[in-house]
């Protein structure tokens, strides 16, 4: 018994199923393999190999971002690149002051904000997939609830 | 501070720098904790939220582990040729009952969380819920993990497991797709419809509870399809045949580990 079908296509289907199951093809793409591994066996189990793959992943805890205002301090007043050492050299001591007290304020003002606020949420690309494991259907719902009272 | 100070020394820091300097932090200040959270509690509410979160953290937390040692066990079952039915049986239950308490724990979270917040707080929480949940639209695809490498390794050497016809037959109709779908497919409405009811203030538990035993028992049926495709794998295969298959998911496995990596888009 021929149980693949489509044979000539698993070649091409097989190298993007992982990209599939994290939801990165176009529409079209995606529906072709959708279709695909309705039918044929052999992709439909790699696609479900690739998929425990990406369950086990997503499983993997995020790492927070650390909520540093020093690192943002060195971010917005580290210069660059470009050498402006002379043009610092330059200005009067007024000129100075100006810009040293509006990088302290800057600092203040990203200090501020970044005291009281939830840290930004990663946020995942358009279009990814989320396998969700059948074991526990709700986990995201309930991960995201502690999430979000553990912030309050 | 003191780097940045000395830039200009503490003499030429004139008080009407300073006064701009208080106030605009000052400034900044009321800014932030005018936008710093969405819903805004009392300092009550605020004690009660942060043990409820501890309360539920630890709390999934050990189903969880539950959940994983009972599938772990059935695992260990599994790796023999000859069926422990016995132990299975003990495994199976374990995560059925691990499964039924993970249900229970997101209706107990919608209960309580009702009798901490006020209408109009629930409904920013559950804004932010959905602002987190559905960020840029997500796909679901729900999914049982455990059985993946198993199906996947049959295919992948089943020329050197060197099946007779009627063995390739009986493996083919085992691993064919949509096997598990019509329960994959009731599993995902009945949580959809979950989700729908927990989003209201106003929680229907009954309806909730009914739709937690429909999730449960296509949870149960899934399990129990895969304890009878372990059944039939060995009725097909021959226990050399069996051995091969072990090494190849053992192989697998190995390799899987590997390349694990957390990706950045998860
Ligand atoms: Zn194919």
């Amino acid at each position: 018994m021929k149980v693949k079908v489509a044979l000539m296509k698993c070649e091409s289907i097989q190298p993007n199923l992982l990209d599939y199951s994290k939801g990165l093809l176009s529409r079209s793409e995606s529906e072709e393999i959708r279709a695909h591994t309705k039918k044929c066996v052999e992709c439909a189990v790699i696609l479900e190999e690739e998929m425990a793959f990406a369950c086990k992943l997503a499983a993997i805890p995020e790492e927070k971002p650390v909520n540093d205002v020093w690192a943002l301090v060195r971010v917005k007043t580290k210069p660059r690149g470009l050498y402006l050492g002379f043009v610092w050299n330059a200005v009067g001591i007024r000129a100075r002051r100006l810009v040293a007290i509006g990088a302290v304020l800057i600092a203040v003002v990203a200090f501020a904000c970044s005291f009281n606020q939830p840290v930004p949420e990663p946020t995942r690309p358009q279009g990814t997939l989320v396998v969700v494991a059948s074991d526990d259907p709700l986990a995201r719902q309930t991960d995201t609830m502690i999430d979000i009272m553990e912030r309050m | 501070m003191k780097p940045i100070l000395g830039l200009f020394g503490r003499s030429q820091f004139n008080s009407g720098w300073r006064a701009a300097f208080v106030a605009l932090a000052l400034l900044s200040l009321a800014v932030s904790s005018a936008n710093a959270q969405d819903v805004q509690l009392s300092a009550e509410q605020k004690q009660k939220m942060k043990a409820f979160a501890a309360n539920t953290r630890s709390g999934t937390e050990s189903q969880r582990d539950a959940l994983k040692s009972a599938r772990e066990e059935l695992g260990a079952v599994y790796s023999s040729y000859k069926l422990d039915e016995a132990r299975a049986s003990k495994a199976i239950d374990r995560i059925g009952k691990a499964q039924q308490q993970l249900l229970g724990v997101h209706l107990s979270n919608q209960v309580k969380i009702r009798q901490i917040l006020t209408k109009d707080q629930f409904n920013t929480f559950q804004q932010m819920m959905s602002k987190k949940m559905h960020g840029p639209g997500p796909e679901r695809a729900f999914f049982r993990e455990d059985e993946a490498f198993e199906l996947g390794a049959i295919w992948r050497i089943k020329d050197s497991l060197k099946l007779t016809p009627d063995q390739e037959k009986r493996v083919a109709a085992v691993l064919r797709p949509g096997n598990n779908m019509k329960n994959m497919q009731d599993m995902k409405r009945a949580t959809e419809q979950l989700n729908q009811l927990y989003s209201s203030f106003n929680l229907d538990a009954a309806a909730a509870r009914k739709l937690i035993g429909d999730i449960h028992r296509d949870q149960l049926a899934l399990t129990r399809n895969a304890h009878s495709r372990q059944q039939t794998i060995r009725s097909i295969l021959t226990q050399d045949q069996f051995a091969a298959l072990r090494q190849e998911i053992i192989k697998r496995m190995g390799e899987r580990r590997e390349h694990r990596r957390p990706s950045p888009e998860l």
